[in-house]
């Protein structure tokens, strides 16, 4: 069965992802990894989470895939015998001397090139074989043609990104942020720069239009239409984008992939209104604008950003539940609701019950009408069964 | 040492020729920045024959699935040409050479990749003749990872610097959003709207380039690196004819005792070009500090 690869930015986040339907989590450590900067994994954490996943018989894969300058790459080896120690099942990388790298020091970890590396060809992909790699991650700038075929052509298996911010240059090849803002893009600092809007000139003549200015900006990636596809082509892996991403995010759009998948393997086919149906569902927590990307063969403006986005999402995540005793659930509270609101409460268990609130409390009893504390708990009779970690989220629009 | 300059335009291999050792070219039908047709090459090839100097071959683009037979056919008519040396960005090129038995003939430049002393001896030790470092490094970077390759690196001395390579068609999908008509014979550039430099952007059929604000320009850094580095190149994209020309000489005469008169000299004769010592000296930050972007670099 194809892989349901998930991001994850520290320990909950990743579990929210394995409770949610990931197959696999990637993470970054504190060090040589692109989000680094945002890493909450020290080996301690990467440790917990890969005997979290192990039980689970889930894989966790760990991100070195920083473009390297020499100075960065003190300490890696004992970096590299460390992971190999704690068992993590692969390491995604970009800099090819990782790879003899990691034959030494961490031999029995599996070897993933990184979309930094824009493989957008069999004979590359090939080629990467004969140095001893094990999967190679697709460039993002690849249609589903065009993966169909490599994917006959070569015996590695291919991981394919599914969802996600997409950067608007090749991965790897854009050093925007380097001059723009003296922040290595390929070492972690990226600033998005393509997002900034520019004046555009022809011949020095200005042909920008001053309230729509240009911009690289692209729209988010999602494969919804093009999954089952995937799974027909022998892609061994589905990657969601987004080890910044809210656990919201993570837990939403991770289990509507999983269900998605186990839908086609189920029946073996899904018509255009049980896309639409996941298209919906990913709405609820998407906060870009998204298309399918590079998949349909298309380049045109409609791929890009060009004006100020608007927000998307159109369910908001409101709180968590902590527990449940004799159907009343405690619940702590992440954005403002009141008792008039529409809410739906989903989990690994819970799929999309409606919730109505008749009454709410806090710790000290009080009748609440509103719930507006961040963080804090209230209390809320809930007719079915929910569990702990389950979402709550407002149908805003 | 060898200073290579690579062109595009035929025509200014007869002004160069006695001060470069070799030329690069591409050909358009697998590149993003190179104008020529096989017939061009031809003609380069004669003259590089002509005018004793060594022919080096380029393709700069990331090779999609449907364009590797286009581009291996190329290779194959280049190769009849005899090159120098061909640098590549794509391991597809390498696969392919490999199979031929001419991979020691490949230079790879995967333009922002190459920054490190371990990446440069893995490909070193793939039996490839040399590596082009990424142009974003430091001077002290550079130098390290000369000592550690024994000099087999190349690296861009001069001209403006590719900073971005897309896949997408960015002039032509703005230009269709604003309901505008994109014309491939002007010169595109781009101005962030809080900033006063502008930068080169280049549209073609692989996809777009943008180039940086400033010229590089290291004498001084090159009488440094001389011995250090296999070949320098020099890149007269959206360079005039005259400043190239100049650039190209500069770096031929320059000594420890010219070199201020000869950067000043330059600087005074294209007042309106910014020249600049690009990342040589300017360490990029791996993580954000806690400053407004755009501040940054306004400082």
């Amino acid at each position: 069965m194809i892989e349901l690869l998930a991001p994850s930015k520290d320990l909950k986040k990743a579990k929210v992802a394995i409770d949610h339907g990931a197959d696999a989590v990637y993470i970054g450590g504190k060090s040589f990894s692109l989000r680094s900067r945002a890493s909450n994994f020290g080996l301690d954490e990467i440790d917990e989470i890969v005997k979290y996943a192990h039980k689970r018989g889930k894989k966790v894969y760990v991100t070195v895939n920083m473009v390297f300058h020499d100075d960065d790459l003190k300490g890696i080896r004992q970096y590299l015998n460390d992971l190999d120690r704690i068992g993590v099942d692969a390491l995604i990388i970009e800099s090819f001397a990782m790879i003899e790298l990691m034959k030494k020091e961490a031999p029995h970890v599996e070897i993933h090139i990184s979309t930094q590396a824009s493989s957008l060809n069999s004979n590359t992909v090939m080629t990467y074989k004969r140095w001893g790699v094990n999967r190679v991650v697709l460039g993002r700038e690849c249609s589903m043609d065009e993966i169909e075929v490599i994917a006959k052509r070569v015996d590695v298996p291919l991981e394919v990104f599914i969802h996600g911010g997409m950067c608007s240059n090749y991965s790897g090849r854009c050093t925007l942020s380097n001059r723009m803002c003296l922040r290595d893009a390929n070492r972690g600092g990226c600033a998005h720069s393509c997002r900034w809007r520019y004046e555009l000139y022809a011949d020095d003549e200005l042909v920008s239009d001053k309230d729509k200015l240009f911009s690289m900006a692209s729209k988010d990636l999602r494969a919804t239409a093009f999954i089952e596809r995937m799974i027909k082509s022998g892609v061994a892996s589905l990657k969601i984008e987004g080890r910044m991403k809210s656990e919201y995010y993570i837990a939403q759009i991770t289990k509507t992939y999983r269900k998605m998948i186990d839908e086609i393997y189920a029946s073996g086919h899904l018509d255009e209104e049980r896309i639409r149906y996941y298209d919906s569902e990913i709405a609820k927590a998407e906060n870009r604008i998204s298309d399918n990307g590079f998949l349909d063969g298309i380049f045109n403006s409609d791929k890009q950003i060009y004006e100020k986005e608007a927000a998307m999402v159109t369910h908001d995540f409101v709180g968590q539940v902590l527990d449940q005793v004799d159907g009343i659930a405690k619940v702590e509270v992440r954005n403002r609701f009141t008792i008039d609101d529409d809410l739906e409460v989903f989990g690994p268990k819970v799929d999309n019950e409606s919730l109505k609130i008749k009454e709410m409390y806090d710790e000290d009893h009080n009748i609440l009408t509103l719930a507006n504390k961040p963080m804090s708990i209230v209390y809320i009779p809930i007719a079915f069964r929910v569990y702990k970690g389950d979402m709550i989220r407002k149908v805003s629009r | 040492m060898q200073l290579l300059c690579s062109i595009t335009h035929i025509d200014l291999i007869d002004d160069i020729w006695e001060d470069v050792d070799g030329i690069i070219v591409g050909a358009k039908a697998a590149s993003l920045k190179y104008p020529f047709t096989l017939d061009e090459l031809v003609t380069i090839k004669k003259k590089c024959q002509m005018y004793d100097i060594d022919l080096y071959f380029e393709v700069d683009i990331l090779i999609k699935e449907t364009k590797r037979t286009v581009v291996f056919d190329l290779l194959d008519f280049v190769m009849k040409l005899g090159p120098k040396g061909i640098y590549f960005s794509d391991l597809a090129i390498y696969d392919y050479a490999l199979k031929k038995g001419y991979h020691d003939l490949l230079i790879y430049d995967p333009m922002t990749l190459m920054t490190n002393s371990l990446d440069a001896i893995f490909f070193l030790h793939k039996g490839i003749k040399g590596v082009t470092l990424a142009r974003e490094l430091t001077l002290d970077e550079i130098v390290k990872i000369c000592d550690m390759t024994n000099g087999q690196v190349d690296m861009q001395i001069a001209g403006f610097i590719r900073m971005a390579y897309s896949g997408r068609h960015f002039i032509n999908d703005y230009l269709d959003y604003i309901d505008k008509p994109y014309d491939k014979d002007k010169t595109y550039m781009i101005k962030e709207e809080t900033r006063d430099k502008k930068m080169h952007i280049y549209e073609g059929r692989e996809g777009t380039l943008i180039y940086s604000e400033f010229v590089l320009l290291a004498l001084n850094e090159y009488l440094k690196l001389k011995d250090k580095v296999a070949r320098f190149i020099i890149d007269d994209r959206y360079l005039s004819h005259d400043l190239i020309i100049d650039i190209i000489k500069a770096h031929r005469v320059v000594d420890e005792d010219n070199v201020s008169s000869i950067e000043n000299e330059l600087k005074e004769r294209y007042p309106s070009i910014y020249f600049d010592t690009g990342y040589l000296y300017n360490k990029t930050m791996i993580k954000k500090e806690e400053k407004d972007d755009r501040a940054i670099s306004a400082e």
